[in-house]
């Protein structure tokens, strides 16, 4: 089974998760290969590689961003013919529910862990980070995956042999053009605007009572 | 009308403070802005007994109607998910064209709000701002940056424009709570069997089911752990004590408290314990006191008591806006009368100044001040609204009172969003006034 990851900052947990799937593809928005430096990526791995100069566009609010992340990410997954894809749940948190609508598959967002079952016809298990709960959820292998980060990365240093080169791809090799990525939604201005100051309590049982009431058991 | 709808999360029957806080800045848009508020709530997450008093319930925080969503699955899931609700919840959206949808920032609501932006061309904004200013709505992202919806290009004139959603995800503590006054009219959303199955997908059988679930165990969804003791194995907590040695960012902690007037990430702290001695700067108090409380048993509150929601009075009666709390002494854009404080590290010698409070003449009737407890008094507050002030001086530690800043929340530009701006809204939305 192919199972692509995105690599990005944080995405030890989805790499590994990708090792123990199958065959990983890890892909990068980048315009060098020093983004898969220090990525624990199993010696198998493919690397693919997309660049593009709309890609560099710093005037994109990152839900923009993501947005059009998620058409090259879908079609890179379309490319190789992976089944499962592995993100990493990112700042803006839009990447995993575009991709998913991109491929027309199901979402798990909060992936703590993942595990096939089966040979024959083999079934994803995932567990999810829920409210009250870890979740644990049973379904086809065809889905998308939005893994949460680490709390911390491994302080071991992380040997990754330079490996194969990377499969570079453009938008054309992904039979896409720039007409192909959605147009930016949102105007942003620079300068943070509003500052959200903390709601204050005055006693730890008050805030306790309150943290209960949002769900802590 | 265009509406904002409100995913609203239950535990044990009762809503999450989390969602009852987006309700509340949902009720104050909608009546500063003509937009009808619907609540929407998971049937399954809302047991047979809670659902006669969810109207009134709902109404009294602010809601016009409330929507309950049927699942396609006829085991409900212990944890909300997208999925199950993918049809009732399209379905919502066709019958009341959100412009603005708004959910609490847990897990579900992270799940939820991207794929309904995604699934309906809207526009997603993590832990972003919605708000009224200079009598339109306004939106500002997860880093406190306004944010405009871009025009299409091409605009067919033969045609109503067309309406951007914008969801967000709305992080605890961010509004205060609002009141309604009359209760909100219950109907039931199912999705019909000839629809879209929840994940569209052209392969049968992709879809997720929940399989089992497993408490969390202690210290597993709360913590304030060293960091040594985190390995990457270690499930990110949903709710996390930012201190020096513990680091959770948004995206891994859906509730990040901090303690002591200078928390670590203290730009995501939401919910604040301040310092009770700031000579010591000592922390370790505070933590042990938390922790002594989260080890006494929790005796719910059930609130409000039936007796303090609005009844109906005609059954027959259309549906209407319900009017909120009068505007005097509240941050416009929060709906926050409670006290706040900054955690920045600002020096003593930098004086706290008071922003001015907005003069005002009507008083439909008494506010209600004080601390969060005060949310959910049994009889709207008023009759501890009297008793409030000296009860919170009495029990506050000095320390607190000296650093309670009761101005609105910050805004840093000088121009529109200057509070002569806001002085000027307030005094024309003010009830029993009449405007200018």
């Amino acid at each position: 089974m192919k199972v692509l990851v995105l690599v990005s900052p944080l995405c030890g947990r989805a790499v590994k998760l990708a090792a123990s799937l199958g065959d990983v593809y890890a892909l990068a928005l980048a315009e060098t290969d020093a983004v898969f430096s220090g990525v624990p990526l199993p010696d198998s791995a493919r690397r693919v590689r997309v660049w593009d100069k709309m890609f560099q566009d710093d005037a994109l609010h990152p839900f923009d961003g993501e947005a059009r992340a998620a058409v090259v990410v879908a079609q890179v997954a379309r490319h190789v013919g992976a089944s499962t894809v592995l993100l990493t749940e990112s700042t803006a948190g839009y990447l995993g529910a575009a991709v998913a609508e991109q491929l027309n598959l199901a979402l798990v967002s909060d992936v703590i862990s993942a595990q096939l079952e089966g040979r024959s016809d083999p079934e994803l298990v995932v567990s999810r980070r829920g409210l009250r709960h870890v979740q644990t959820l049973r379904g086809g292998v065809q889905a998308v995956l939005s893994v949460l980060p680490p709390l911390t990365e491994s302080t071991q240093t992380i040997e990754v042999e330079n490996g194969a080169p990377s499969t570079v791809l453009s938008l054309e090799d992904l039979s896409l053009s720039a007409a192909d990525l959605p147009a930016p939604t949102l105007r942003t201005q620079n300068a943070p605007q509003r500052h959200h100051q903390p709601r204050l309590f005055l006693g730890a049982e008050l805030l306790v009572e309150r943290l209960r009431r949002d769900g802590l058991e | 009308m265009a509406s904002v709808l409100v995913v609203l999360e239950f535990l044990d029957g009762e809503p999450l403070c989390a969602s009852l806080e987006a309700l509340g800045q949902a009720r104050r848009l909608g009546s500063a802005l003509g937009l009808s508020v619907c609540a929407l709530a998971a049937m399954e997450s809302v047991g047979q007994e809670h659902r006669e008093r969810l109207g009134p319930l709902l109404g009294y925080y602010g809601a016009d109607t409330v929507t309950l969503l049927t699942a396609d699955e006829p085991k409900p899931c212990e944890e909300l998910r997208f999925a199950p609700y993918a049809r009732a919840l399209l379905q919502a959206t066709d019958e009341l064209p959100p412009r603005l949808f708004l959910m609490a920032d847990t897990p579900a609501g992270r799940e939820i709000a991207p794929r309904m932006a995604a699934r309906t061309n809207g526009v997603f904004l993590a832990r972003g701002d919605a708000v009224c200013e200079q009598a339109e709505l306004r939106f500002y992202d997860g880093d406190g940056r306004r944010v405009e919806l871009e025009e299409p290009d091409e605009i067919d004139l033969t045609m109503p424009p067309p309406v951007t959603s914008v969801m967000i995800t709305v992080p605890a503590g961010r509004y205060a709570l609002s009141r309604g006054s009359e209760p909100a009219s219950v109907r039931f959303a199912a999705a019909l069997a000839d629809e879209n199955p929840s994940e569209r997908t052209p392969v049968p059988g992709t879809g997720f089911v929940e399989d089992s679930v497993r408490r969390y165990r202690p210290g597993e969804v709360f913590f304030w752990r060293e960091k040594e003791t985190v390995t990457e194995q270690t499930v990110p907590p949903v709710f996390a004590v930012l201190c020096d040695e513990c680091f959770a960012d948004r995206r891994s902690a859906c509730v990040r408290v901090g303690i002591g007037a200078n928390p670590a990430g203290q730009d995501d702290v939401q919910l604040l314990l301040p310092l009770v001695d700031p000579k010591t700067q000592n922390t370790a108090g505070l933590l042990a006191a938390v922790e002594a409380a989260l080890k006494k048993p929790w005796e719910r509150r059930w609130t409000p008591p039936l007796s303090a929601l609005p009844q109906p009075v005609n059954d027959d009666k259309e549906p209407a806006l319900t009017i909120a709390r009068p505007w005097e002494g509240v941050d416009m854009s929060t709906g926050d009368t409670e006290p706040h404080t900054a955690a920045t590290t600002a020096s003593e010698d930098d004086a706290i100044t008071p922003s001015p409070t907005p003069e005002t003449t009507a008083k439909a009737f008494p506010l209600v001040e004080g601390a969060d407890e005060n949310m959910w008094d049994d009889d709207l507050g008023l009759a501890k609204t009297q008793e409030a002030a000296p009860i919170v001086e009495e029990s506050a530690p000095m320390v607190e009172q000296e650093e309670v800043v009761t101005a609105p929340i910050d805004d840093s530009s000088e121009d529109e969003n200057s509070l002569e701006t806001k002085d000027a809204v307030v005094a024309r939305d003010e009830p029993g006034k009449e405007r200018s």
